[in-house]
């Protein structure tokens, strides 16, 4: 089919990522229109547009200040068309104001000195503007007392050391930067997810490790009530822990509170022993400490036992030690059954061992001997990390990561997965000047038709996570490419497997259960955690058989025996 | 817990969102309080310049 395609910059013209993705999802529906992307001319955004088949020589034209606007249509007619009306679209939302004042205020202000004059009493702000314009902004927050998210990345190391300084200076809390979730009394707040209120506070310095573990709690009937995202930058040794240290002050003053659950990846040894000597020596709670794949950390690093480690192992009771989020949350739902003298229920996120090693050979003998290796999208970077961990200890090898646990690991190419790569497409490289994937599905979909396309993949593994905040519809957004993946390789005579994991609950607004059938509809082998989808995968790909009951033992925990450290 | 820590978890919130509207619409969905500021970028300075206007202004 002949198309008619047109690229045009617009110099120094900033609209934010999410306009942008709204206005290109609108003017595709329009008529003639196969492609529409609006974008800023950032270098991630021009490599996707080149991958969507634009001319090189005028996009290579635009900066990151400008904005791109590439169409193609069926017609020469449609494309000229439309111009014009996006043209008119943008000077409408130029001159827009979108400030809009609810509830109790009534002066309809548009800047940030006016709001904090006219809406008494916030004590909170979600901040989503780009990394570079945040320093100032937080400052006079902090001067307000207004609590923070941060959702924005690319916030140098150096300003969120003194913005949280500052901050604990005056007893505010600063979330972030690079926080997207956050729960409060149970109201979820960025990315989160409708889950019961309860008995459980989680401290995270990995966002989708805090979806992942307040849903399948959820699942469990286990409510949480707090879940404070501090930022992945937080544990390292730089800031010090410093808002994870205040925010653990906070929660064990919460009558209301039995079981704290720090989520994060292993933090800086010194951060560690502190928040290990915080809750052995004062914490007034039950406690889990899920740092993702801590053991292997500690063999790699070869951190050496501080005292601080040996009290811990005197306090089983108190405290448990968890090395993945679905092991974290049967360590949770442990403490949980000694306080109210109860029993859990796991079943809905469990699998049986006996049953994921039928799922697993069933999808193996399926495969071609030269299928022999593994593409995990990520839209969550805490899966892409603990898909790494558990990909890692189950020897699948050679495996590279964009966001790789060891630097050997790092992916060259991270527009192109070489042998077994998990790519994490929250990763700065591919937000700068587009949304995040939780929302924006373009590049998870490019990426999903080239996966399939090369005759040495077995499996594609996938995350879904719903929730308020994320794309309306995640599955959806991406079903025509997995069905087409599918498709593809039985083009090919071969058969592809898909492995998939949806991280919400029944009350989340996009349906946890219609989106589990229809990627079921669509042949993907659907598991209740990310632990599971990984050592699924693991498994299918595994140049040998792999040991599922050492899997399930290091990555799920003993369920029925209650050892999980 | 200091009173402005209390302000955070003993009372309602009350949001102020600065930057992408979708957070805006998910916390009115959950009957949030909240505002949304039309932001739009200003000028990056680097942290000489910024200070010295910040003691000026």
């Amino acid at each position: 089919m002949n198309t008619h395609q047109n690229v045009l910059v617009k110099r120094n013209y900033y609209r934010d990522s999410l306009e942008l993705l709204r206005l290109s999802d609108e003017i595709k529906r329009y008529p003639g229109i196969i492609e529409a992307s609006l974008v800023m001319g950032t270098k991630t955004n021009k490599e996707i547009l080149i991958k969507l088949g634009f001319p090189t020589h005028e996009i290579a034209k635009a900066e990151s200040s400008d904005m791109i606007i590439a169409l193609r249509a069926k017609d020469a007619g449609s494309l000229i068309a439309t111009i014009p009306k996006i043209e008119a679209i943008l000077r409408g939302i130029g001159s827009e104001q979108t400030l809009n004042i609810d509830h109790s205020s009534t002066n309809e202000t548009h800047d940030l000195e006016s709001v904090l004059s006219s809406f008494k009493d916030t004590n909170f702000a979600l901040i989503s503007v780009p990394g570079e314009h945040v320093r100032g902004l937080a400052f006079k927050l902090i001067d307000e007392g207004i609590h923070q998210q941060i959702f924005s990345d690319h916030v140098s190391m150096d300003d969120e050391l003194e913005i949280k300084r500052y901050a604990v200076k005056n007893r505010v809390l600063i979330l972030g930067p690079g926080a997207g979730t956050s729960i409060i009394n149970g109201r979820g707040i960025g990315f989160s997810n409708a889950v019961t209120t309860g008995p459980v506070a989680i401290v995270a310095a990995a966002g989708t490790g805090l979806q992942e573990v307040s849903t399948l709690l959820d699942h469990c009937g286990i409510g949480v009530r707090h879940g404070l995202g501090v930022g992945g930058n937080d544990p390292k040794e730089k800031i010090g822990g410093l808002m994870m240290s205040e925010a653990l002050k906070m929660l064990d003053e919460c009558e209301d509170i039995d079981v704290i659950n720090i989520v994060s990846k292993p933090p800086a040894p010194s951060v560690q022993q502190k928040i290990i000597d915080h809750a052995t020596r004062h914490g007034k709670k039950k406690y889990v400490m899920t740092f993702i794949g801590s053991n292997a950390y500690a063999e790699n690093t070869k951190v050496k036992k501080v005292s601080s480690n040996r009290r811990l192992t005197r306090q089983p009771n108190k405290i448990i030690i968890a090395s993945t989020l679905t092991s974290s949350v049967f360590a949770t739902a442990k403490h949980i059954d000694n306080v109210s003298k109860s029993e859990s229920t796991m079943d809905p996120i469990y699998v049986k061992i006996e049953d994921l090693k039928r799922i697993v050979m069933t999808e193996r003998k399926r495969l071609k001997n030269e299928q022999k290796y593994l593409r995990a999208l990520y839209t969550g970077g805490t899966f892409a990390y603990e898909t790494q961990v558990i990909l890692n200890g189950l020897a699948v090898r050679p495996l590279y990561s964009n966001a790789p646990l060891t630097k050997a690991q790092l992916l060259q190419d991270t527009m192109r997965s070489f042998k077994n790569s998990v790519i994490d497409l929250g990763e700065e490289e591919f937000t700068k000047g587009r949304a995040h994937p939780m929302i924006d599905p373009t590049i998870r979909k490019l990426r999903i038709a080239e996966e399939a396309s090369y005759e040495d993949v077995a499996v594609i593994l996938l995350d879904f996570v719903l929730g308020y905040g994320s794309n309306p519809d995640p599955v959806g957004s991406v079903i025509d490419e997995i069905r087409n993946a599918k498709l593809i390789a039985s083009k090919a005579k071969r058969y592809l497997s898909i492995v998939a994991h949806v991280c919400g609950t029944r009350r989340d607004p996009q349906g946890y259960d219609q989106s589990l059938t229809r990627l079921k509809d669509a042949g993907v082998l659907v598991l209740p955690t990310n632990a599971f989808a990984a050592i699924a995968a693991a498994g299918i790909v595994a140049k040998r058989h792999i040991d599922f009951r050492e899997a399930y033992s290091q990555f799920i925990g003993e369920k029925h025996l209650g050892e999980l450290t | 817990m200091t009173n402005t820590q209390k302000k955070l978890l003993d009372t309602d919130l009350k949001v102020i969102n600065i930057g992408m509207s979708i957070f805006y619409d998910a916390l009115k969905v959950q009957n949030i309080k909240v505002v949304q500021v039309d932001w739009k970028p200003g000028p990056v300075l680097d942290k000489l310049s910024e200070e010295i206007l910040s003691k000026i202004m």
